[in-house]
C-alpha cells in the first residue's frame, strides 16, 4: 500500500451529505451506501484529493483514540470503498 | 439541505411569457411518460408535456446555470461539471397527479451521446393568478435512500407561479393530486422540470 497514493471519487459515483452523515449513489448501480460521521470526514478528504496518508493525519486531532485504531479502521473503510468500486486509486 | 428555494429564478416577466407560451401551444401538449421505455402510465403520472421551450428554453438554462455552484454546495453534492440540461413544460390540469419517484436516470442518451443521469432536478411554478388549481403541492421525502419509508416528515411545496425550488434528484417526491375546477387549460397547474445532468463516460474512455 503507498500512503502517497491519491484516491479519487469515480464519475459513476455521486454522494450526498446529510447532516454528518454521508449516503453514496453509485449510479450505474443503483445501490446506495452510508457512512457514519467518521466515514463522512474520510469521504470528504476524499473528496479534497487529500492522500492517503494524510487522512489520518487529518483527523486524529478530532478523535480520542490511538493512531493505530484510526490508521487501520481508515484503511479497512478505504478497503471497502474501492471494493465496491466507489472510490478508485488515481 | 434537502430542498433550496429560487424565489425568482426566473424573473417575473420571463415567468409570464413563460406561462403565455404554455398557453398558446396547449394543442402541442402530450401525455407524459414514465421509466426508460417512456410509457404512458395513467396510474403514475396523468399530466401532459410540452418540450419545445421555444426561445424561452436558454434564459431557462442561463439562469439555472448561474445557481448551480451554490445549489451543489447547499445540497451537499458532491462537486461536478454538467454537461446538460434537460427542460420541460408540464401541465397538470384537473385530476393530475405523479405518484412518488424519483428522478435520477434520463434513459440512454440522444444519438451520439452517452446516456445522462439527472443530479439536480429544479422545478418552476408557472399559474394564472388568481390560481385556478388547488392541491398540485410537490410532496419532498427527505429521506437519503429511495429504498426506504420515509421515517421523516414530508416536505409539501406549494406551487405560485414564477417561483422555483431545487433538490437533489435522487430525493423521491411526489405531485398532489390537483383539482380545477373550471376544467380549462388555462387554469391548470404548470411547472417547468429542468435536470441538471452529467453524462456518463464514453465506455472505454480513461478514467480521469
Amino acid at each position: 500500500m503507498d500512503l502517497q497514493e491519491r484516491l479519487s471519487i469515480p464519475p459513476e459515483v455521486m454522494a450526498r451529505q446529510v447532516g454528518e452523515e454521508t449516503v453514496i449513489l453509485h449510479l450505474t448501480s443503483g445501490n446506495y451506501f452510508g457512512l457514519n460521521a467518521v466515514g463522512a470526514r474520510v469521504w470528504q478528504l476524499i473528496s479534497q484529493g487529500v492522500p492517503r496518508a494524510g487522512i489520518c493525519e487529518a483527523l486524529l486531532p478530532d478523535y480520542d483514540v490511538a493512531r493505530e485504531d484510526l490508521e487501520r479502521d481508515i484503511e479497512r473503510l478505504i478497503h471497502d470503498l474501492l471494493g465496491q468500486g466507489l472510490i478508485s486509486i488515481t | 439541505v434537502v430542498l433550496r428555494t429560487l424565489p425568482n429564478l426566473l424573473g417575473r416577466a420571463p415567468a409570464d411569457a413563460l406561462l403565455a407560451y404554455a398557453l398558446d401551444n396547449e394543442a402541442r401538449f402530450t401525455d407524459t411518460t414514465v421509466g426508460e421505455t417512456n410509457t404512458v402510465d395513467r396510474r403514475l403520472r396523468h399530466s401532459r408535456v410540452l418540450t419545445d421551450l421555444g426561445a424561452h428554453r436558454d434564459l431557462v438554462e442561463r439562469r439555472v446555470a448561474d445557481f448551480i455552484p451554490s445549489l451543489i454546495a447547499d445540497l451537499g453534492l458532491t462537486p461536478f461539471t454538467p454537461t446538460g440540461y434537460e427542460i420541460e413544460l408540464v401541465a397538470h390540469e384537473d385530476g393530475a397527479f405523479y405518484r412518488r419517484h424519483i428522478d435520477l436516470f434520463s434513459g440512454p442518451g440522444a444519438k451520439g451521446q452517452t446516456a445522462a443521469d439527472r443530479l439536480i432536478s429544479v422545478v418552476c411554478y408557472l399559474n394564472r393568478e388568481p390560481k385556478g388549481f388547488s392541491g398540485g403541492e410537490l410532496r419532498l421525502f427527505p429521506q437519503a435512500d429511495p429504498s426506504r419509508f420515509a421515517l421523516e416528515k414530508p416536505i409539501d411545496v406549494v406551487p405560485e407561479h414564477g417561483t422555483a425550488v431545487a433538490f437533489s434528484s435522487w430525493l423521491p417526491h411526489e405531485v398532489r393530486p390537483v383539482s380545477c375546477p373550471s376544467g380549462k387549460f388555462r387554469d391548470a397547474r404548470f411547472a417547468i422540470n429542468c435536470w441538471i445532468l452529467r453524462h456518463r463516460p464514453v465506455p472505454g474512455a480513461a478514467k480521469r
